[in-house]
């Protein structure tokens, strides 16, 4: 099973970028994606990413390990359209067309915005770290943060609590592969008893967890880490030709997003 | 009929580009008694997995009391192959012992659950600690938990995947007498294990894989008397002196 943001390891040009302009790249986009308004730069950004997949040799795997949050972003965009009212970040807009009422309900044409908006948004902000995880290891994550000179003990922490995620998915397919194996169905009843089946799966994984955390403090403490000490990385990449062509390209990206942002229209747009 | 028969079957994970188990064409006739071994990442559990149907090929088909794998319910299939994990851990949720052995038959729908609960509990030396939780038994107890609420569901295969792990030699020697029995009984059990003592006293056919492949198809005796097959799956170094003092 392939889990959203796991290592997949290909021979790619993405695999082999440093984890630094992969990062500068990630976060370039991602503030793209907060800045800009249009809806068809959102989706570009989202195609855009899907090809990015493709080209790392990871295609398949990425638009498999999306799926998962087919819901979530559905259901984003559901509360968007009937809610988006209520959100304290929203001026009041005088340009509203009402679609459709049903009941206390009611669907505009700036709720129609929204609800397109804010899961495309949804989808970058999940999309693009997951692609970057896809192709960068956990190892590469850290010295990446320690080379952008964020400390140690914070780069560390960001990388154990990124392997964790992982580690503890892996206790959770076998918790639940475990208790399938002594015939409990977990997808089947109504939603009361669908939450019910899971606690045959909720409580050996909290004990797992637990567990998990515990051997790690333990095992952190019996070779005395200390976080403020300086470390040396085995086997590290340079920064190359191509990692420089992605910076570049990430910083017109976020120049092009606060000018558009700003309302300020250099000539050559 | 045989218990379980596998045809072409190769399997890969979603994110690897290797195989994992490649060209596996094997059968078990049913009551024989079955030892799956191999170095670690052989491919062992993942093949335990797909007869279990918990993993689907990803070519070539499995069949189990002659009836595709695929035409089985969930329930059926708890009802035909038992599995014991090799966490005891990864199982054990209930407040009570009696409770935890009781959840497959409940989940399955058996009848006089409370009997069988009760006489599975007595074999594995459980019948004081009914109303105890769980959590706070010792490993050993909680791996005795684990396959007592396997065996209570009287499936017509059983796979026991490293059932002996980590256990001191009075729970080694139970489990043990647990699993000789299964085979007097003419139970179909597929045992993986890397201990030779344990498939020695268990087993009558032996299965070797290595790296994803099928190295050793047949009998325990020609098994254990070819040495080459032995040291090449790291049952024996012929090369390894201890030296002690």
């Amino acid at each position: 099973m392939v889990r959203l943001g796991q290592y997949v390891e290909r021979d790619s040009w993405m695999h082999r970028l440093d984890g630094r302009s992969k990062l500068i790249f990630s976060f370039s986009l991602m503030i793209c994606g907060l800045l800009i308004e249009n809806i068809v730069i959102l989706t570009s950004i989202i195609l855009f990413t899907i090809l990015l997949s493709f080209s790392a040799k990871i295609g398949r795997e990425f638009l498999k390990s999306l799926k998962g949050i087919f819901y979530l972003v559905l259901f984003a965009g559901l509360i968007w359209l009937l809610f988006y009212r209520t959100s304290l970040f929203l001026g009041k807009s005088e340009n509203v067309t009402v679609i459709a009422r049903y009941g206390p309900f009611t669907i505009d044409s700036l709720g129609l915005i929204y609800a397109i908006r804010m899961p495309l948004r949804i989808l970058i902000a999940i999309s693009i770290p997951t692609l970057y995880f896809m192709t960068t290891t956990i190892r590469e994550f850290i010295i990446s943060l320690v080379k952008l000179k964020i400390p140690y003990v914070i780069a560390f922490t960001f990388g154990l609590a990124a392997q964790l995620i992982f580690s503890l998915g892996d206790e959770f397919e076998k918790i639940k592969e475990a208790q399938t194996a002594r015939g409990l169905s977990i997808d089947e009843g109504s939603l009361v008893k669908r939450v019910k089946n899971h606690i045959p799966i909720i409580v050996p994984f909290t004990v797992r967890s637990l567990d998990l955390v515990e051997q790690i403090n333990i095992a952190l403490n019996l070779k005395h880490f200390n976080p403020k000490k300086k470390s040396l990385f085995y086997k590290e990449k340079s920064f190359g030709i191509n990692d420089w062509i992605v910076v570049v390209i990430s910083l017109f990206t976020l120049f092009f997003s606060i000018s558009l942002s700003l309302g300020i229209y250099p000539r050559f747009f | 009929m045989y218990a379980v028969y596998i045809n072409d079957v190769w399997f890969r994970y979603e994110d690897n580009i290797e195989w994992t188990l490649y060209d596996i064409d094997m059968n078990l006739k049913l009551g024989t008694s079955v030892g799956l071994v191999g170095p670690t990442g052989s491919g062992k559990t993942t093949l335990a997995k797909i007869i279990k149907g918990l993993l689907k090929p990803t070519r070539g088909e499995v069949y189990i009391l002659g009836k595709k794998i695929d035409d089985y319910s969930s329930i059926e299939l708890a009802k035909t192959v038992g599995y014991l994990f090799q966490n005891p851990t990864h199982q054990i949720f209930s407040l009570t012992v009696y409770d935890e052995i009781a959840f497959g038959p409940r989940n399955i729908g058996m009848e006089n659950i409370e009997d069988r609960v009760n006489k599975i509990a007595e074999k594995f030396g459980l019948s004081d600690k009914l109303s105890l939780s769980p959590f706070n038994l010792s490993t050993g107890e909680k791996e005795r938990i684990a396959i007592a609420s396997v065996l209570v569901m009287e499936p017509e295969i059983l796979i026991l995947d490293e059932p002996t792990l980590g256990q001191d030699y009075k729970n080694y020697n139970i489990i043990k007498q647990v699993i000789y029995e299964l085979k007097k009984e003419g139970k179909t059990t597929v045992l993986i294990s890397h201990e030779i003592d344990l498939i020695n006293s268990c087993v009558d056919e032996i299965i070797a894989l290595k790296n994803g492949k099928i190295m050793f198809l047949g009998n325990k005796r020609d098994f254990l008397k070819n040495e080459d097959i032995l040291e090449e799956l790291s049952f024996l170094d012929k090369n390894f002196n201890l030296v002690l003092g």
